[in-house]
């Protein structure tokens, strides 16, 4: 203490005290686009304070495809396509929801086995989406094996998927009026045989992350948001529930059979990582529900509408009779003339409220959609979830927000 | 549905509205006076009447083609005219819409709020002081149509690149459009291959069109 | 056309319209945008009302469906054309002309552009009633060079046989046997020649008349349309020249009433083969054996190379530039801004030779901008000679090589060529530059009657390396160090325009989209037929009378 030193001396300081203080400055971070963390290309600029975010700025626009500007070049069923490929972990549901919007601006009415049909594959799809959603939860955490699982359980569904739609993910399923194909033969057999081993795998995780010291840890009180900021940001869907605002699309504004559906949905209380994911694993159940009651109460009959305008002829009439090539002619090169208007139709895709604003111009290109993706807005709250939070925080946040880059950035 | 919302709003702030219609398929649409637009919003989100407390979506439209757009091939009738009357055309205008989808979460009700906008005018007030959630959406509203929302704290692109040239949704951009090459930076300590631009083998590009005779690379442009 | 027209008021499907008194109904329901469907009607033709398509109901004839293309407005008249009557009889209609119509949309050229299909698709969506064989008839019947007839298709409207009466005036199109077994046909021996038989294929609504030259070569919703001129003779006739890729696949009419109305010619519908075929694409220096195919930019540094010094030698100097009266206007001003800088003294025109004419829309002088050209002389102060006069000079720059005479080329020192075709004439050329068609590039044309028409870039691919002829020029005279700041086809044109006291300093940009008359240009004799500007059309008047050109009507190139 006699020998001078360099450093201004402090009143009354202990030498053996570890310094608290310590000289540091702000480290910014960049994370992504190409990231093992960021689901899809989603840029983050993190900048940190030890381990601690103080900001973070999103950056998106890398997976933009021009989805807008591409279906007012395509005629309506063309569309669909570009459909599939937004929330391309559930595409049922998109091509559900802009399906719906059409025929609103239509006035037609799909069959009941038609819609049937559509809340069947839908809710497996929604199935789908909570698996991957919370297997990556598991799996950017550490286990790996609930990951495995939860891919497991997602392939016997998509199997399902694919022998009904055609195609796993890449499906275009819904036609004007109806939906493109029937149930194959011993397809409903199949599906039943499945659906217990994936509630089997999804009790697996449960049993394995739910009360899982580590995960709870990580989990608890992360990324905490109240309800009314939660609704400020414009959440909506398992994000939104989870702060224990009950808006659920399918309950709030019935569309489609699922008025006739007997189903719960799960709240969550603190808006915070845990409860986005129990949420998750407790509407896979429900779903479950909603798809053994679908297939007791799907009715026979056609699968899409006789009418010549939206739906095309039967491959005989096209061939042998003038109105029928005209018909299919004139609903593949100019589409079908769907009335003039404008509607915003919102269905409850996966994530949340999946909406589609479509104007139509009475030709057989849409004038105008613009998708709602329900990953958008909270997206754009990611900032304000991750402040304060250690960096590792972010990826339970961000997974558990489950952003799907094809809908948020069209 | 939400009829009586938009009657509470016509009772509230009458020279705000200037008209309102129900779609078929159940919207509501009220358009008002863009001067007046962060009022009406502030009265329909905290109401307890309306309490619009959820902005689903900022969209916009470019009635530009409106009529004029057509699918298909030219169909004859479009071509023939009475035979005494020249043909006119008349500009569109107000050019662009930008609607507010808002929803009332306790009121279970919808409404779509709407705004137009002459092309030679495009400035609307934001509402981020209203909501959060309408930061990204005018941001995207403004990189996809190129209207400026007046007050907003980071107006800038949301999707596309900066040095993107011109608003893509508008319906005068052409869809093959090809954007101006964004300038290298150059990083002196960077190792390029082939091709023009610093450092690089300096090959012309020339050399990679077909069709031309006789060609003599030593003297070829 | 002198008096205003009188307008009466009439209320279709309870929206008031206040329709001319000439209207018929499907007339003034077009003017709010109320689609009554026709077949066999046509606004230019005599009524028919053989289709029985356009019934409407009014309230003169209660309880009864009136044709709407024979019923004239009058006062307080209430039309209906959307009530179940008139839906029915709309369904019922189709359903009769799809009885016996052949399956043939996939093969047939008329699809995506067929009254037919359109209206089912609108009036009738019903699968069809019929279990029998449907009527079998001549199918792939030549009539004339340009048309070929279908019979199975056809529906018996009518529309080609009062067209060909009507307005060709050349009946050579009759309706043979009776009921359903009515077919249109030529008379024996007589083929469908007339000049006009491409408009029967324009206005038939189905595919029964089809254009031969443009059979299997196109869907219809494939081609992009872009408006233009045509350039097969001084009428300037407005087109619609549709393109796919960098091939014009067919030129249709383009409304202009005052120069061809909605027709034209076989000839011009044929023209766009110029634009498509035997192109200079690329610029080439050196003559026959020693050609090669080079950059614009070396050929343009040749072109420089050569003329530096043959420049400026004044009036016994022995370069000369010759201007087919195929330029455009604004090639021929950036000619002879060249010429001006480059100090030449001898101008030539050159050019299609002239052909025959009609009354009605076929001129005899076969190249697009005579008037133009010779205009442009007028303001640059050059007079332009005939191709005769090639002997006395060694060096030629040609713009547009048509009507050159080869001999002469070949005892030149030098030929620089800006040409669009490669022909004998640019065989001989020590440069080619190589030049963009009127249909890939805004320019402005000045018809045999003074009228001035622009064209907009119609065809958007890139062809080669061909550039409009300003933008050669104008390369040259910077390798010349005489920079002319043209950068668009408008700068070129504002040259032209600000030394014409015809046009008085007309600007590109205000040239109005269907033209404009110079009114001082129009000539005293008129051809019978052909269309004359209305009054009240867009005109202008040169302040100088006394400059006007030597009268041309349907006469020769020179």
């Amino acid at each position: 203490m006699t020998e001078p030193s360099s450093e201004p001396a402090a009143p009354e300081q202990d030498p053996l005290a570890v310094e608290t203080e310590l000289p540091s400055s702000l480290m910014t971070v960049n994370l992504g686009p190409s990231h093992p963390a960021m689901h899809g290309t989603v840029r983050l600029v993190v900048t940190l304070d030890g381990e601690t975010i103080v900001e973070a700025v999103p950056e998106i626009g890398f997976l933009h495809r021009g989805f807008s500007k591409s279906s007012e070049q395509s005629t309506w069923h063309q569309v669909l396509p570009y459909t599939d490929r937004l929330n391309y972990v559930s595409p049922v549901l998109n091509n559900v929801g802009y399906i719906m919007g059409v025929e609103k601006l239509a006035s037609v009415k799909p069959t009941e086995r038609a819609e049937y049909l559509r809340v069947l594959a839908g809710e497996i799809s929604r199935i789908c989406d909570h698996l991957t959603c919370v297997g990556a939860i598991g799996l950017e955490l550490g286990a790996f094996t609930v990951f495995l699982y939860a891919i497991e359980a997602r392939e016997l569904l998509w199997d399902r998927i694919s022998e009904l739609c055609g195609a796993r993910v890449t499906v275009s399923w819904t036609r004007i009026g109806g939906v493109a194909t029937d149930l194959p033969p011993g397809w409903e057999e199949k599906l039943r045989d499945c659906l217990p081993r994936v509630l089997e795998l999804t009790d697996e995780i449960d049993a394995l992350l739910t009360r899982n010291r580590i995960f709870v840890d990580r989990t608890r009180n992360i990324g905490v948001i109240s309800a009314e900021e939660a609704v400020d940001w414009g959440f909506t869907g398992p994000c939104l529930r989870a702060c224990g605002v009950n808006y659920d699309v399918r309950k709030a504004h019935p569309y489609s059979v699922y008025d006739r559906m007997d189903f719960e949905v799960p709240l969550g209380s603190r808006g915070d990582t845990y409860d986005r994911y129990i949420l998750r694993l407790q509407e896979i159940r429900q779903s479950h529900r909603i798809v053994l009651q679908c297939l007791e109460q799907l009715p026979p009959g056609p699968i899409i509408i006789d009418d010549w305008r939206y739906a095309l002829p039967p491959k005989k009439d096209v061939f042998t009779s003038i109105e029928g090539v005209m018909a299919h002619f004139k609903l593949i090169m100019e589409g079908m003339l769907i009335p003039k208007g404008e509607v915003y139709v919102y269905t409850e895709g996966a994530n949340g409220e999946l909406g589609f604003h479509i104007v139509s111009n009475g030709k057989g290109k849409p004038y105008a959609i613009q998708v709602r993706g329900p990953g958008l807005p909270i997206l754009s709250a990611l900032p304000r979830l991750i402040k304060g939070h250690a960096i590792a925080d972010l990826i339970p946040i961000f997974d558990s927000i489950n952003m799907i880059g094809g809908e948020v950035e069209q | 549905m939400a009829q009586a919302f938009i009657e509470l709003l016509r009772e509230k702030l009458p020279d705000a509205v200037v008209s309102s219609h129900a779609e078929k398929g159940g919207d509501d649409v009220v358009t008002v006076k863009r001067e007046r637009l962060v009022e009406a919003m502030a009265f329909l989100r905290n109401d307890p009447a309306t309490d619009f407390k959820l902005l689903r979506q900022i969209a916009g439209v470019d009635l530009l083609t409106y009529q004029t757009e057509s699918t298909g091939g030219a169909s004859l009738a479009g071509r023939e005219g009475p035979a005494y009357e020249p043909r006119k055309k008349s500009p569109v205008e107000p050019r662009f819409q930008v609607a507010y989808n808002l929803y009332s979460i306790t009121k279970k009700k919808s409404l779509r709020v709407r705004v137009e906008l002459r092309s030679e005018d495009l400035r609307v007030p934001t509402v981020t002081s209203l909501w959060r959630t309408a930061d990204w959406w005018e941001r995207y509203i403004f990189d996809m149509f190129g209207v400026q929302f007046e007050g907003h704290p980071n107006l800038q692109r949301l999707l596309m690149y900066p040095e993107f040239v011109g608003h893509p949704l508008r319906k005068d951009y052409p869809v093959r459009k090809r954007q101006p090459l964004v300038p290298e930076l150059d990083f002196p300590d960077l190792v390029r291959g082939p091709g023009p631009g610093p450092g690089g083998a300096g090959v012309p590009m020339s050399q990679t069109h077909v069709g031309r005779q006789n060609v003599d690379p030593t003297t070829y442009d | 056309m002198s008096a205003p027209a009188k307008m009466v008021k009439v209320a279709i499907d309870g929206v008031e319209v206040e329709a001319d008194a000439r209207d018929n109904l499907i007339e003034a329901a077009r003017r709010i945008g109320t689609a009554i469907p026709y077949f066999c009607y046509h606004p230019r033709l005599s009524i028919a009302g053989q289709c029985r398509m356009c019934l409407v109901e009014t309230s003169d004839a209660p309880g009864r469906l009136v044709p709407g293309c024979q019923v004239r407005v009058k006062e307080g008249l209430k039309v209906v054309t959307n009530s179940p009557a008139v839906k029915e009889n709309q369904r019922g209609c189709m359903e009769f002309h799809l009885i016996n119509h052949p399956v043939d949309c996939a093969i047939c050229d008329q699809s995506g552009e067929c009254k037919l299909q359109d209206y089912y698709m609108e009036y009738d969506h019903q699968p069809t009633r019929i279990r029998t064989y449907k009527l079998l008839k001549p199918k792939r019947e030549v009539f004339g060079p340009l048309v070929v007839y279908d019979a199975e298709r056809c529906i018996m409207c009518t529309r080609c046989v009062r067209f060909m009466d009507e307005v060709a005036r050349e009946p050579q199109l009759a309706v043979v046997e009776r009921g359903s077994h009515s077919l249109i046909a030529t008379f024996p021996g007589q083929p469908l020649a007339s000049k006009y038989s491409g408009n029967t294929v324009d206005i038939c609504p189905v595919g029964a008349l089809l254009n031969r030259d443009f059979r299997f070569q196109s869907r219809v919703w494939f081609v992009d349309q872009g408006p233009s001129i045509c350039t097969g003779c001084s009428n300037g006739c407005n087109v619609y020249a549709e393109s796919r890729g960098d091939r014009i696949y067919r030129l249709l009419p383009r409304r202009n009433e005052e120069v061809n109305q909605v027709w034209m010619c076989d000839d011009g519908r044929l023209a766009y083969h110029a634009s498509d075929e035997k192109r200079a694409l690329w610029a080439r220096i050196g003559k026959g054996e020693a050609s090669q195919s080079v950059g614009p930019r070396i050929a343009l540094e040749r072109a420089v190379q050569l003329l530096k010094p043959l420049s400026g030698r004044g009036a016994t100097g022995s370069l000369g530039v010759s201007i087919s009266a195929q330029c455009t206007n604004e090639e021929a001003a950036a000619a002879f801004l060249l010429g001006g800088q480059l100090g030449v003294a001898r101008y030539f025109l050159g050019g299609n030779p002239p052909g025959d004419q009609d009354d009605f829309l076929i001129r005899g002088d076969k190249n697009p901008n005579t008037r133009g050209v010779q205009l442009a002389a007028q303001a640059f102060g050059v007079k332009l000679e005939e191709a005769a006069g090639l002997d006395e000079v060694k060096a030629l720059i040609g713009f547009r090589t048509e009507g050159l005479p080869v001999e002469k080329l070949q005892r030149l020192e030098l030929f620089v060529a800006l040409a669009q075709n490669e022909d004998a004439a640019t065989a001989e050329s020590e440069v080619t530059l190589p030049l963009q068609s009127v249909y890939e590039q805004e320019c402005s044309l000045v018809n045999w009657y003074g009228r001035l028409q622009r064209t907009w870039q119609a065809v958007p691919a890139q062809r080669g390396d061909s550039a409009p002829g300003w933008k050669w020029a104008a390369g040259i005279l910077e390798g010349l160090g005489a920079p002319s700041g043209l950068k668009s086809a408008g700068d070129a044109f504002d040259a032209f325009a600000q030394r014409s006291v015809h046009l008085a300093g007309l600007t590109f940009a205000e040239i109005p989209d269907d033209g404009y008359t110079l009114e001082g240009e129009l000539p005293s004799e008129w051809p019978a037929r052909a269309p004359r500007p209305q009054p009240g059309s867009p005109s202008i008047r040169s302040p100088r009378p006394d400059l006007r050109l030597e009268e041309e009507t349907s006469g020769g190139a020179r």
